[in-house]
């Protein structure tokens, strides 16, 4: 057990090191533009371009907060899919390029308990970047937080961060496989931001927009993270998501281990894991 | 070496080995479905049935949601293909070492970047496609009012961001950070632009800056003489904005590029990473 902790608090430890050593213009704008830009425009639709009273009824059917709070929530935690697809998701994709993995498929290291450590560094870091836009985007934007339940909102994160460990795993497969780093990502970021409920209820999407939007996770968890700052709420108002986010968990963990190791064989069998 | 037969050799080189690779497919087949799908969910929050837009001359028009996301993800798929595919092209230059080679030939540098940034603009084509079928299967409406006011909107839209592409080529070959800022840049674009919502909805220091940024006119004339029904009298204002800034951009492109290879030379860092 000291041999996990140590594997995962010291992979963990020299990726914070390495990732805060350098400031990258491209990480800061991925980051941050997208959220602060995303609630300045809903901000300018809502506040000056339609005004409450063209908000549509049903908007305070499907969500439990007003409009601004729904998309400064959203915002601020998709910052853990951002994590998960440019951090996590890029573990051996990165080793490869910087030619240790190799030295690191041969070692000893579980490989779970190297990606957990990679999964505590990216986690760690999302939730600085969840912090810092939230703070701002309530400030700034004018987010309303009635109150704040505690257990639900745990439950949401450590829900949400077991799933998205799940797909970081899957991402590393596919880009150890396809040697690709940008379309992968693009396209998960896309699909995850625009099907999960981020800038409108999944519940006034097309039909076959929410379709899609029931398979992914971080739809449940900012329900729930959601609710957790409704007033009069508890976690009994979530069981549905709660366990569909459970459900979901479990099988993108399992799915993932399994991808990945089978992705791992197939590479060293074809003597193409180091091959660019 | 004569600028045509550079433009020429730059355009067949660049169209022969990109057009068919999964990047430039994904840039202009995939992104800009997410893209428009992304603008047009914000929307989908409110109750309306039209989108205002103003023009300089401080007339209105109302367009309909979904021809104004088309429309702006039309100028922005060509905006990306023809300003930032063309620094990417100079940074494969770099990687794969012909960088030096071409600096070292006598073609018209000029030449040189006119012909990337319209290779890049090439393909656009593959988003034509796409748009083609969008607008066959979502019945999009057009309003056309002059179809000279369409071509010229075109045209200088056109030129504007072939120009733009030229300039930040020249800027991509003196830096090494090029594809950070191209990829910085394209939210704050997206908002101070127009693309997703109207320009005259921006804070007033806001607006400022989106007067200085070609593609906030693009945006309008397009939308304007497509889904407008709008004449060249009604957009003379931002056509003639459009054709001095492409001049500029041109003349400055011209000279940027010169003092970018004068500068990496002297420095001796012309390839290095």
């Amino acid at each position: 057990m000291k041999y996990h902790l140590r594997i995962i608090f010291s992979t963990a430890k020299y990726n914070l090191i390495s990732f805060y050593r350098v400031f990258s213009l491209t990480s800061f704008a991925l980051r941050f533009f997208l959220p602060f830009i995303t609630m300045a425009t809903a901000w300018i639709l809502y506040r000056v371009i339609f005004g409450s009273e063209r908000l549509k009824s049903t908007f305070s059917v499907y969500s439990s907060v007003d409009y601004l709070t729904f998309i400064i929530i959203s915002q601020a935690v998709f910052v853990y899919m951002y994590a998960c697809i440019f951090q996590l998701g890029r573990t051996f994709f990165w080793e490869r390029m910087g030619g240790t993995i190799e030295p690191l498929f041969l070692s000893p290291v579980p490989r779970r308990s190297f990606m957990f450590g990679h999964l505590l560094f990216s986690m760690l870091n999302a939730t600085i970047d969840f912090l810092i836009i939230f703070s701002f985007g309530t400030l700034i934007f004018g987010g309303k937080l009635a109150s704040f339940n505690l257990s639900l909102a745990i439950i949401g994160f450590s829900l949400l961060i077991i799933s998205l460990f799940g797909v970081g795993l899957v991402i590393n497969g596919i880009t150890l496989s396809l040697r690709d780093r940008t379309n992968t990502a693009n396209i998960l970021t896309s699909i995850f931001f625009i099907f999960s409920g981020t800038i409108a209820p999944v519940e006034m999407l097309p039909p076959w927009g929410q379709f899609i939007g029931s398979f992914l996770p971080l739809n449940y968890a900012l329900r729930i993270i959601r609710g957790s700052f409704t007033p009069n709420i508890s976690f009994l108002d979530f069981t549905e998501e709660i366990l569909l986010l459970g459900v979901i968990a479990f099988l993108s963990l399992l799915i993932g281990f399994i991808f990945l190791q089978r992705i791992e064989s197939s590479l060293k069998k074809r003597g193409e894991l180091t091959v660019f | 070496m004569g600028y045509f037969r550079v433009v020429k050799a730059q355009v067949i080189r660049w169209t022969r080995t990109e057009f068919f690779r999964p990047f430039v497919l994904f840039w202009n087949l995939i992104l800009p479905f997410t893209w428009g799908l992304q603008f047009y969910f914000l929307y989908l929050p409110f109750e309306f049935d039209t989108i205002n837009l103003q023009l300089l001359n401080a007339s209105n028009l109302e367009v309909d949601l979904l021809g104004f996301t088309l429309t702006g993800q039309f100028c922005w798929v060509l905006f990306i293909n023809a300003s930032l595919f063309g620094g990417v092209f100079f940074m494969r230059e770099r990687w794969e070492g012909t960088l030096e080679p071409l600096f070292l030939s006598p073609g018209s540098r000029v030449g040189v970047i006119t012909g990337t940034a319209l290779a890049a603009t090439v393909n656009f084509l593959w988003f034509s496609l796409g748009l083609v079928i969008s607008i066959i299967i979502l019945q999009v409406q057009f309003k056309i009012g002059s179809l000279l006011a369409v071509f010229f909107s075109l045209l200088v839209s056109f030129l504007v961001l072939l120009t733009m592409g030229m300039f930040f080529e020249a800027f991509f070959i003196a830096s090494r950070l090029g594809n950070m800022w191209a990829t910085a840049i394209q939210e704050p674009l997206q908002f101070l632009s127009g693309l997703v919502f109207p320009v005259q909805y921006l804070p007033r220091i806001f607006k400022a800056i989106s007067i200085a940024i070609p593609l906030t006119y693009i945006f309008l004339i397009l939308r304007g003489t497509l889904l407008g029904a709008l004449t060249l009298m009604d957009i003379y204002l931002e056509l003639s904005i459009l054709l001095l800034s492409s001049i500029c951009l041109f003349f400055l492109s011209s000279k940027f590029i010169v003092l970018v290879e004068r500068h990496v030379k002297h420095k001796a860092n012309l390839t290095l990473f």
